[in-house]
């Protein structure tokens, strides 16, 4: 037996291992029915669930513990997503002048943002040219400075800010991917193609409808990656109308979700679905290979955003069928 | 030694008009400790406190302004300030203004000299990016149907803003490559400006700002551009040696100024404290006695003559004799105590009455630094070091004369126990070894510990009587009855200790230790029960009285005993620095096993001696200071007392002020 199907068949078996303690549709359904926000999240801690932001990272930990080479790279990659997710947190706080207590439950422990210290003295500053100006100059640093030169006069906008840190980390894991050997990269492409699919979709909807950019912009902020979703896509989203995108990309699986959802949120979570099934798919085919651990980790991801959506929904004193509504897991127990 | 300086209270009447002057000379002369007026003399009805917050806003306004313009000339020390004639207050406010104007106008042209040339940089680097290019800077200013941007964007940029702009005609062209990125012009008709502009903003494009008067091939505008640029740079460095030039002749001026504002904010301050009449004003204070009559003839200076000065003694004053009033303490040391007052201060000031522990303090320091850290050698070097901080950090003076005489005391004991730099085979011990006798070092110890708690308990009781509180010297916690209880059972157990036998029989030892305890309790209980009576709170009766002074006696016990035994760590550490030292000699002679060993064995004894120094030295230090604050002067002293802090007006520098 080969290293590295040793070691696939090690992660495999913890994996299956984690999944089994993982709460299912019907177990989150039984949890929506919970009366109130405090005695949900008693319940969560005593099966050993979280909605907090370090269980993903904590299944990032098991998961890097036992990969190596390029199949560590991609997932190390994908984890630095949360870095992104800091830098966003924090450029919002900025903009809003958010103290720094009120930030720290919202980032995540992983980067140099990620550290008190380094965040709270971006916190200090007082505008968005102020707060780049700070930042280490990997991995955002240097390409947020350059495109705050770029606005000039006309300032930098936050949204445009954001999307350019976004679309460099997912272009980087797909840079990644590219270096896997042949079978753990169609198995790569197969999870992380479909994610990045469907963050370019979701993106395109939120720039297209709330942002009102034009086409030339659009394509600029496009993820180059992706499974179904080439350059002729890219150009599609860009310059059609979202109404006419389910035509447009008939041939992609993502033509029911798009014809379906009105709303950007609307189109998210449809999306979110779409990939939670395709990540279930993966998790039942071939073990040896880098697609079990990135479906888990999807896997873990979206458990974890349902979880919070529970909260939420209990904290706003939801009904149990509209915080359903919400849950992007279909299936399982 | 032991007794403070007496000090008398003074009232001083001065005319209104020469208050100013009055309180210049006093100050100058440093001797009065400010009192506050409102509401103390009864006898002056119909005073009214002095009005300075007006001036007082002006000043505080002054010095403001004052630090802005040092922060800004980054002034240096100045020279020859102690012998510069002081500023008047008035004068230095108009010419804040006049240097205020200056800096304000050196900061405009430098503001606008170093935007130039940034302008001018950029230009030049645009142009210099053009140049190997050849562009015709004249024929693209001419174009009419197109719009072109030059630029700089990442190098896996360029096929994005490609992709970008597919939808539209357009070009782009890569000129060079330089450390900002890939140079490129980018060609759009000019109908399409907008779909450009926002593609260039969207994919980060540095746009490269060119000359606005520059024409013709790009290479050829650098020239103009570089004399532009040179000449600007020479400007401003012309304006840095303006303001070099500024920052040395304001130093002193400064410097001057600061003393002045300061000095007024001080006098200020002082004159809040007094009081007026329509024609005189009034100020009050404590002075040492033998000032009072410098203080008379400052005062006449002041104010040719017409002034009135009230000297009281504080006995004869009813506010402190009650003690609603605290006397400002000035300690009076011979200089080889003097030192340790700053270890006395730091814990209080003496009250009046009360006597100043410093002498005894000094000399207990030294005993146990000595004791916990003889050794001729080590004891030199810390002397030496004493000396070196003695004569090259005045501030730190106070330190090198106490590092001096522990130093000393190391060395005596050093002698006493034989011991050079860890070596106990080069002098004979004049007393005895540390670890050859550790049960007598013990010994030593708890005697040391024995006799000084003692006199602090002499010291309690004795300070008792200068107070007149006759209960506190009889039955008080550290009274007449708890002193001698603790001597008779120190005498009994060092008897007991020495020969294993009291001396006397337990019956006797019993009642002799019983009985001062016994009458202990029941004057406490008693003390409780009066107290109670008077303050007519009813209390909680005799049973708890007697309840608890017992419970007090216990803790006083057990609180004496602890006391006692803590002193034995004067003999652990001298036992540890003992020992520390026949560490190092250990290890420098496995050391000398080795190649070049002899070598090494020397590195190491000389390194583990300064590390021993080092370490030991602090922490012996520090435990001699917790047996001082925590042993003995819990015995005794309270330091509650008021620091005497005199108005001092100096010439230049550091003016000192009451607190």
């Amino acid at each position: 037996m080969s290293s590295a199907l040793r070691r696939y068949a090690n992660l495999n078996a913890r994996i299956r291992a984690r999944l089994a303690r993982l709460p299912g549709r019907r177990h989150l359904e039984t949890l929506a029915a919970y009366p109130d926000e405090p005695s949900l999240r008693r319940e969560l801690a005593a099966v050993g669930a979280t909605a907090e932001l370090d269980g993903v990272l904590a299944a990032f930990d098991v998961v890097l513990a036992l990969l190596d080479g390029a199949a560590r790279d991609v997932v190390e990659s994908y984890r630095a997503r949360y870095e992104c997710e800091n830098l966003k947190v924090l450029l919002r706080a900025v903009e809003l002048r958010t103290p720094y207590d009120e930030v720290r439950p919202l980032l995540y422990a992983v980067g140099d943002l990620g550290s008190g210290d380094r965040a709270q003295e971006l916190l200090m500053t007082s505008t968005l040219v102020d707060a780049v100006s700070l930042l280490p100059p990997v991995p955002f640093g240097l390409l947020l400075r350059r495109h705050v030169r770029a606005a000039g006069a006309a300032g930098a906008e936050r949204f445009r800010l954001e999307s350019v840190a976004e679309r460099e980390v997912y272009e980087r894991l797909w840079e990644r991917v590219g270096r896997l050997d042949t079978r753990d990269r169609e198995s790569a492409v197969r999870v992380l193609g479909t994610k990045v699919d469907c963050v370019n979709l979701g993106r395109a909807a939120r720039l297209r409808v709330y942002h009102a950019l034009a086409p030339e912009e659009m394509l600029l902020y496009a993820i180059r990656g992706g499974r179904f979703l080439g350059s002729a896509e890219r150009a599609v989203l860009a310059e059609a109308p979202p109404g006419r995108w389910s035509a447009a990309l008939a041939h992609t699986p993502y033509r029911f979700v798009l014809g379906e959802a009105e709303t950007p949120p609307a189109l998210e979570l449809s999306l979110e679905r779409l990939l939670a099934r395709e990540t279930c798919r993966e998790l039942s085919r071939n073990p040896f290979c880098i697609g079990i651990p990135l479906a888990y980790l999807i896997l873990e991801e979206t458990l974890a955003a349902d979880l919070r959506r529970l909260c939420e929904g209990k904290r706003f004193g939801w009904s149990e069928s509209r915080i359903l509504e919400g849950v992007a897991i279909e299936r399982g127990r | 030694m032991f007794r403070v300086s007496p000090m008398c209270r003074v009232l001083l009447l001065v005319p209104r008009a020469d208050l100013d002057a009055a309180i210049d000379e006093v100050g100058a002369l440093g001797a009065l400790h400010l009192l506050d007026l409102a509401g103390r003399e009864d006898w002056v009805g119909g005073v009214r406190a002095s009005d300075v917050a007006e001036s007082r806003r002006e000043r505080l306004d002054a010095l403001r302004r004052l630090e802005a313009l040092t922060r800004f000339y980054a002034a240096p020390p100045p020279r020859g300030l102690e012998a510069a004639p002081l500023l008047d207050v008035i004068d230095v406010e108009q010419q804040l203004g006049q240097w205020s104007a200056e800096m304000e106008s050196l900061r405009s042209e430098r503001t606008q000299l170093r935007d130039e040339i940034e302008r001018l940089e950029h230009e030049l680097r645009a142009v210099r990016a053009l140049a190997p290019s050849s562009v015709n800077i004249s024929a693209v200013r001419a174009m009419r149907f197109l719009v072109g941007e030059c630029g700089w964007l990442e190098q896996t940029e360029v096929g994005r803003l490609e992709e970008s702009l597919a939808r539209i005609p357009h070009r782009v062209v890569p000129l060079e490559r330089t450390a900002e990125g890939q140079l490129v012009f980018a060609f759009a008709p000019s109908r399409e400006r907008e779909t450009l502009e926002r593609a260039l903003r969207a994919v980060g494009f540095e746009r490269l700002e060119l000359p606005a008067d520059a024409s013709g091939i790009a290479g050829d505008a650098t020239r103009p551009l570089e004399a532009k640029l040179e000449q600007a740079q020479a400007a401003l460095r012309e304006l840095d040696e303006r303001f070099e030039r500024a920052r040395h002749d304001l130093a002193l001026p400064l410097a001057r100024a600061r003393t002045a504002i300061e000095r007024s904010l001080l006098s200020l301050e002082a004159q809040a404290l007094a009081q007026r009449s329509e024609s005189i004003s009034f100020i009050s204070g404590w002075v040492p006695r033998t000032q009072v009559d410098a203080l008379r003839a400052a005062l006449r200076r002041a104010t040719g003559g017409r002034c009135y000065v009230r000297v009281e003694e504080p006995q004869s004053i009813d506010s402190v004799v009650t003690r609603r009033e605290a006397v400002p303490i000035l300690l009076r040391n011979p200089a080889l105590f003097r030192p340790f007052e700053r270890m006395v201060g730091a814990f209080g000031t003496p009250r009046w009455g009360e006597l100043d522990p410093t002498p005894l303090v000094a000399t207990a320091f030294w005993i146990m630094f000595g004791l916990m850290f003889g050794d001729v050698g080590q004891g030199a070097v810390v002397a030496m070091a004493g000396w070196w901080i003695f004569r090259h950090i005045p501030r730190y003076r106070d330190y090198g004369v106490i590092l001096m005489e522990c130093g000393f005391s190391a060395v005596a004991f050093g002698f006493a126990y034989g011991s050079v730099f860890g070596r106990e085979d080069l002098l004979p011990a004049l007393w005895f070894r540390p670890l050859g006798d550790v049960a007598r070092l013990l010994r030593i110890g708890i005697a040391f510990g024995l006799a000084f708690l003692s006199l602090g308990l002499a010291l309690s009781v004795l300070n008792s009587i200068l107070r007149r509180d006759w209960a506190a010297a009889w039955w008080g916690p550290q009274g007449l009855l708890s002193a001698s209880s603790y001597w008779i059972g120190a005498a009994l157990a060092l008897r007991w200790l020495a020969s294993g036998r009291m001396g006397v029989r337990a019956g006797v030892a019993a009642a002799l230790l019983g009985a001062p305890l016994a009458l202990l309790w029941a004057m406490r209980a008693w003390t409780e029960l009066r107290e109670e009576r008077e303050d007519g709170s009813g209390g909680s009766g005799l049973v708890a009285a007697v309840l608890h002074s017992a419970v007090e006696l216990v803790d006083l016990i057990v609180r004496s005993i602890a006391n006692t035994v803590s002193f034995v760590r004067l003999a652990a550490f001298a036992v540890a620095h003992a020992g520390l030292l026949v560490a190092v000699f250990a290890l420098a002679q496995t050391v000398a096993a080795a190649p070049a060993g002899r070598l090494w064995g020397f590195v190491v004894i000389v390194a583990g001696n300064l590390v021993v120094i080092a370490l030991e030295g602090m922490i012996v230090s520090i435990q001699a200071v917790r047996l001082v604050y925590y042993e003995f002067f819990s015995k005794f002293y309270e330091g509650s007392g008021l620091a005497y802090r005199p108005l001092r007006l100096l010439p230049h520098g550091a003016s000192k002020e009451q607190a």
